[in-house]
């Protein structure tokens, strides 16, 4: 077991705390919290973009297994990087 | 680190997840945590591949996955799954993965080269490859280094290198 992700320290944030204000109250600005329908349309859009299939009739066949063998690789995976936006 | 709630908790994640990602988009990014399932997922775009200022085309896609857990009333937020990739205007060329709860055979943190890179070999183009974990910002630092695209901060770096200390719960990592 490994902590993978470096870590560093923002000690450039030491002397001025607001530095990058600007950018995050850009980033916030520019982020959506979405609820349960606008994730199941953000969904049925991605699955329509990577395998021409409806994100209902992907989940459906996730569900079921059809793509366990080897999911992980291009444009499976895609889709399955969103199912939380599909879930309740 | 804790949070009062669970908003401020994923506000912890998708602050930096947004911020390093607007170094080099004017896209959006989406938020969708299910009440009733403790994994959340951030997307860039709506899921699909956008478009980055640079000379040759390449197109960015970074999703990633939250787990939500409270504790005495105080709210945790993990990184749980990573997903980063560059795109021709045709095909996905490599993508920078993590997801061990998706595929239990593959848990730790792995590239793949799809058909955008123009690989031959056959074993290559099915191959998980071995990484470390990899951040968001330094993917994106990457991509502005190697692959000509072009930041929309004078300050790119700074922020790329202040938003790295994402706070990340990378658990199962091994090779």
């Amino acid at each position: 077991m490994t902590d993978a992700i470096t870590r560093h320290e923002a000690h450039d944030l030491a002397d001025d705390p607001d530095a990058f204000a600007d950018a995050l109250d850009d980033a916030r600005a520019h982020t959506r919290f979405l609820n349960e329908e606008e994730g199941k349309q953000l969904f049925d859009g991605a699955a329509r973009y990577y395998m021409g299939i409806s994100g209902e009739e992907f989940l459906r066949r996730w569900d079921v297994g059809e793509w366990q063998d080897d999911p992980d690789h291009y444009p499976i995976m895609n889709v399955v990087s969103l199912i939380p936006f599909a879930r309740p | 680190m804790s949070f009062r709630t669970s908003r401020e908790a994923i506000s912890a994640l998708s602050d930096p997840f947004g911020t390093v990602l607007r170094c080099v988009t004017p896209a959006y990014v989406d938020v969708r945590s299910p009440a009733k399932q403790p994994t959340g997922s951030l997307a860039l775009n709506l899921g699909v591949p956008v478009r980055l200022h640079a000379q040759l085309p390449i197109f960015l896609s970074a999703r990633m996955f939250y787990r939500l857990e409270q504790h005495e009333r105080l709210w945790q937020a993990g990184t749980s799954a990573y997903w980063y990739s560059l795109h021709d205007e045709r095909h996905e060329i490599f993508a920078y993965h993590w997801h061990p709860e998706q595929t239990p055979n593959v848990t730790f943190p792995h590239l793949h080269l799809e058909a955008g890179a123009g690989v031959q070999r056959a074993e290559l183009t099915r191959a998980h490859l071995p990484t470390g974990g990899v951040t968001l910002a330094a993917f994106l630092r990457m991509a502005i280094r190697d692959f000509g695209v072009e930041p929309r901060r004078d300050d790119w770096q700074n922020v790329l290198e202040h938003n790295e200390a994402e706070p990340a719960t990378m658990g199962d990592t091994q090779q």
